[in-house]
């Protein structure tokens, strides 16, 4: 799709971002924790994905080119003090019709069923472990979202971060180590 | 016997990928004496394994709504055409432009000489005057922005122009600004009054930025925390990571960022002193209210956990020297020198010297604490 879109199919474009759109959008939800907040930075980041892809070598996968491009946007906003580390992912972002809550899966959903992440962060270890990384430094929390949700190597993760290999997996344990901590805090 | 796992055991046993055998034994013969560390790693496994439960049900719930990623896809097209139309709208034109062009071209064409960091440059398309000036006017404008952050160019990995979020708009076809400190010499040399120009106006403008308070110029930090990012080493540091973490139990080292032209190495210092101490919290720390770092001398706190093979340390030194290695080729340079005054013998460490970690976050200390002192030289 890049190379269509390179050789002027502008609809690839767009083909390309739709592909990417729920793991980008899940990787800012998960950094910053309000499902508006996360549309928002996701199309930041999105805006420079576009305005970069020209430039792009094709030194690394292009998805991991995305979101270290996301994940930049993620961090840079944080520094700004738009995402506080204490913004709770389970933070409800509105109301339903019957006055409840409303999270990330209501908003992209109409039809008042549960969604799977309702079902899924239903459970109360998964809410404390969402709790939890909400709490977490976005740096370390950043480690743990590339590892485990995104499914990133150690190479990529240091790419993504721009730090070495090594210093990936000290953080990462040691990130694994606060996140436990932060559990535990219930 | 058995001893304690290493970070790195441990990181491997939780992410299942402890191997070889004899490893596995040995990691499990270690944690089987030790119940509480035993549980610790076990709890961590289901944390990893609990993470990716939810982002499985997030990435269903962001695949529900097709409608949405449409309209969030479309609009942020809409915004980077925008952005590109206001870029070209903007901005008057200026009669100089074709000036700062060839300024740029030239500084470039030294760049690329010298073995400076990626330059592309500027095409020529007489076919497509107006297009060419947009390009012209878009490159004058990141000029600018990249001067007042004189690493930003540098702050992606060699070969890919524009892949941080930062350095996003950096696409083929722009000009990148020339190194800060090849704009004394060339400014000297080149005849052209209106290039010369535009070279001060850029100068004046890192100066100016650069003359703010650094705590209270966001701009500023950021362009440390852009500082922060660049993998690529450049300097000639006299002590090797390797030495430097061998002489680290009984030594200071003394981290050295020499000044050149425009007083570079000084404010760098303070700026990436800054973005480091708001970025990487518990490894480093530098007092920002403390005298000394005001005139640009400060001392940084390295932390990291002791291991037989000063692993985490060393990742730690390499960090900072690639942190501070920064554009420093010509405007200045580092160096890692043992210093006259530290500490004469080591400490003793025991068991919880190494598993310091095991405790939490809350009860950590470092292992090791290297203090790393940033001073300027004028030349």
């Amino acid at each position: 799709m890049l190379q269509a879109w390179r050789g002027g199919d502008p609809a690839a474009l767009e083909e390309l971002l739709l592909m990417v759109e729920p793991r980008l959008v899940s990787l800012c939800f998960r950094m910053c924790g309000r499902p508006q907040d996360a549309r928002d930075l996701c199309q930041e980041a999105m805006v420079k994905i576009i305005q970069g892809l020209p430039g792009f070598t094709g030194r690394s996968r292009v998805s991991t080119w995305m979101i270290r491009v996301t994940m930049n946007v993620c961090l840079t906003d944080r520094r700004r003090g738009k995402i506080r580390r204490t913004t709770s992912l389970d933070a409800p972002c509105g109301q339903g019709t019957a006055g409840e809550d409303r999270t990330l899966g209501d908003s992209r959903t109409s039809d008042g069923e549960p969604t799977p992440a309702e079902r899924v962060e239903r459970g109360e270890d998964l809410g404390r472990l969402s709790r939890g990384l909400a709490r977490m430094e976005p740096e370390q929390r950043a480690l743990l979202i590339l590892r485990d949700a995104q499914g990133l190597d150690y190479a990529e993760i240091a790419d993504v971060m721009e730090i070495p290999v090594g210093t990936v997996k000290s953080r990462l344990f040691r990130a694994r180590v606060a996140l436990r901590e932060e559990v535990e805090k219930g | 016997m058995s001893r304690h796992p290493l970070e790195n055991d441990l990181l491997d046993l939780i992410e299942g990928r402890l191997a070889p055998p004899d490893r596995v034994e040995s990691v499990r013969a270690a944690l089987s004496g030790d119940r509480a560390l035993l549980r610790r790693v076990e709890q961590m496994v289901a944390d990893r394994r609990g993470l990716i439960e939810l982002e499985k049900a997030t990435l269903q719930a962001a695949r529900a709504d097709r409608g949405a990623a449409i309209e969030l896809v479309r609009e942020a097209i809409e915004r980077s055409e925008r952005d590109a139309l206001i870029g070209l709208e903007g901005r008057p034109r200026k009669r100089r432009l074709p000036a700062i062009a060839a300024a740029i071209g030239v500084v470039a064409a030294a760049g690329l000489l010298a073995g400076g960091t990626t330059w592309i440059v500027l095409e020529q398309n007489a076919a497509n005057r107006a297009a060419e000036q947009h390009k012209i006017e878009r490159s004058s404008q990141a000029h600018m922005s990249n001067l007042a952050d004189p690493v930003r160019s540098t702050s992606a990995p060699a070969g890919e122009a524009g892949v941080s979020g930062d350095t996003a708009g950096a696409s083929a076809g722009e000009p990148l600004e020339p190194p800060i400190a090849a704009m004394p010499t060339w400014i000297n040399t080149n005849p052209d009054p209106h290039a010369k120009e535009a070279v001060r106006s850029w100068a004046a403008q890192v100066e100016k930025t650069l003359a703010e308070p650094v705590d209270s110029n966001a701009s500023l930090v950021e362009a440390g925390e852009r500082a922060l990012r660049r993998v690529e080493s450049g300097g000639s540091g006299r002590l090797s990571i390797d030495e430097a973490a061998g002489l680290v139990l009984t030594r200071q080292l003394k981290f050295v960022v020499s000044a050149s032209g425009l007083d570079w190495g000084r404010r760098r210092a303070e700026v990436l002193a800054s973005a480091m101490r708001s970025r990487a919290g518990a490894e480093a720390s530098a007092d920002a209210s403390d005298e000394s770092f005001r005139r640009g001398e400060l001392e940084i706190e390295v932390t990291a956990a002791l291991d037989p093979e000063h692993a985490a340390l060393r990742d730690a030194l390499s960090d900072l020297q690639r942190r501070f290695g920064g554009p420093t080729g010509e405007s200045g340079w580092f160096e890692l020198d043992p210093a006259a005054d530290g500490p004469a013998a080591l400490p003793s460490l025991g068991l919880n010297d190494i598993l310091w970690w095991s405790s939490g976050p809350s009860a950590w200390r470092p292992g090791v604490s290297v203090r790393v002192r940033v001073q300027p030289i004028e030349p």
